[in-house]
């Protein structure tokens, strides 16, 4: 599909506006994440396209290094919206809680 | 093409759907609507796995199939109102085909044909690599039912500059800015008499999760290429050039062996295109224990690309000596076959079994994998560790 569809486009915009994931899929918000700073951002930047647990999913595989790519990709490939200030606090969260710890 | 309703219906099912939810080592077993529970890896877009009791049979039940989306807008398609586009430059005569056209105006033909993810196994890479951590169920075999894409692409009256054939299905992004999810096959792989636009798995109209209505089959190809709720075919005389060809679903050029798709190809890399050579020991899980002198039997599933399964050898001194395991009947060059192998239960023990296919044009599983940076192309030669006791 070319475009997305108006409907589609208002939810993703109000999930934008809303700094909360949706559409979800049944059982997602059953997904927690780790109680820290930067928590509250990283849900609802990553939230608005994908399931929180793209992050636990890759825990065991990522670093500081691999989020930055990572992130990087999600703004620059796929166009999220992410501010350059949030990006950082996503970056920062998730090298901390969500990474192999350093050898 | 698509009501505001029936995209909001879509939406909603998935809302409001209660998932069934239950545990399975650390993996979470869950049902989406019509599917029996699989291995969820993400809801959303949902990637599914299917666990190895549900792959023991010939053919992948079609509520147990593995379930791969990478974008979350999938609308749920109404068979009546879809409508398959054909054209592109490289095309005289535009068609617009609903599924009755499909079905009334072009033969009917079935394969029996592998559905595996490039990603099969990615979880199972060392080391370990970012992307879908899918361990062994990203793949299933299945019967695909539909019509030849040659015989479409003919009465598109396609001429001589055709190059790539570029396939768009009904699921999107959620964000304008982030690329949809369209493939292109060389022109040569289009027009193979086993490529099919299909309309049914397993003698069932397609499943939802699967693709409903209608899919791209490419037997041999990786699933990336399968592309679901099939709504747009463009015949084009230069490469596509959208992320999820030019950028995604890529390996290092002349790494590993296949198809070459040359239209795509850079000195640097080129598209995953044909599955290797590969084989899974269904009967046992890893750990599973045997009883003393009781007869065990090993079996499981060896296929390739479609050129067929020769052998599958099975050592039990860590790959000092190989002996062939009996093979059964053939369901078709691009379908799974079974292999088995008497287990012996004499002494008590550990028993270390590995197993490699074979093909008929000579390709065996290594037993070093090719690292790449996506952890496409898995197929190490299997192990599993019982213990007779």
């Amino acid at each position: 599909m070319k475009r997305l569809h108006p409907a589609l486009a208002a939810v993703a915009m109000l999930a934008l506006a809303c700094s909360a994931p949706r559409p979800a899929a049944a059982g997602e918000e059953t997904i927690g994440l780790t109680d820290a700073p930067g928590r509250e951002i990283t849900v609802a930047s990553c939230g608005v396209c994908h399931s929180l647990d793209y992050l636990p999913m890759n825990a065991a595989v990522m670093n500081h290094a691999g989020w930055e790519k990572s992130i990087h990709k999600m703004v620059d490939r796929f166009g999220a919206p992410i501010s350059a200030e949030n990006v950082q606090v996503i970056l920062d969260y998730l090298s901390l809680h969500y990474s192999v710890p350093p050898p | 093409m698509l009501t505001r309703r029936e995209l909001l219906a879509g939406t909603l099912t998935a809302l409001l759907l209660p998932a069934q939810r239950a545990q399975c080592g650390g993996d979470e077993l869950l049902a989406l609507p019509g599917k029996r529970p699989l291995i969820k890896r993400t809801f959303r877009p949902p990637n599914y796995e299917t666990p190895l009791a549900d792959l023991r049979r010939p053919i992948t039940p079609n509520d147990a199939f593995f379930v791969r989306y990478h974008l979350a807008n999938i609308p749920t398609v109404d068979p009546l109102q879809w409508r398959l586009r054909v054209g592109g430059a490289s095309s005289h005569q535009a068609l617009e085909l609903s599924l009755a056209d499909l079905k009334r105006h072009y033969e009917r033909v079935t394969v029996a044909a592998i559905n595996q993810c490039a990603g099969n196994r990615r979880g199972l890479f060392t080391p370990r690599v970012p992307g879908v951590q899918w361990t062994n169920g990203a793949m299933g075999n299945a019967l695909w039912a539909g019509v030849r894409l040659r015989d479409v692409l003919r009465a598109a009256n396609i001429d001589g500059s055709a190059l790539e054939v570029v396939f768009d299905g009904a699921d999107a992004a959620l964000l304008p800015a982030t690329p949809d999810f369209v493939k292109s096959l060389p022109i040569d792989r289009a027009l193979d008499e086993n490529t099919l636009i299909a309309f049914e798995m397993n003698g069932q109209p397609l499943p939802h999760w699967n693709g409903a209505p209608a899919r791209l089959v490419v037997p041999g190809w990786a699933g990336t290429y399968w592309v679901k709720h099939l709504t747009d075919i463009r015949v084009e005389a230069k490469a596509y050039d959208g992320f999820w060809m030019k950028t995604a679903y890529r390996i290092p050029t002349g790494a590993f062996p296949g198809a070459r798709f040359t239209s795509q190809e850079t000195a640097e890399t080129t598209p995953v295109t044909e599955i290797l050579v590969n084989s899974l020991i269904t009967s046992h899980e890893n750990g599973a224990r045997l009883a003393r002198n009781r007869s065990a039997e090993l079996s499981g599933w060896a296929w390739d690309a479609g050129v067929g399964i020769a052998a599958v050898e099975i050592s039990t001194d860590a790959g000092q000596n190989w002996r062939p395991a009996t093979l059964e009947r053939e369901q078709g060059r691009f379908a799974w076959r079974g292999f088995r192998w008497r287990l012996d239960t004499h002494k008590v023990g550990p028993v270390s079994i590995l197993a490699r296919a074979v093909s008929r044009s000579g390709a065996r599983q290594p037993d070093r994998l090719t690292p790449n940076p996506s952890g496409y192309h898995h197929n190490l030669v299997q192990s599993v560790s019982l213990e007779v006791a």
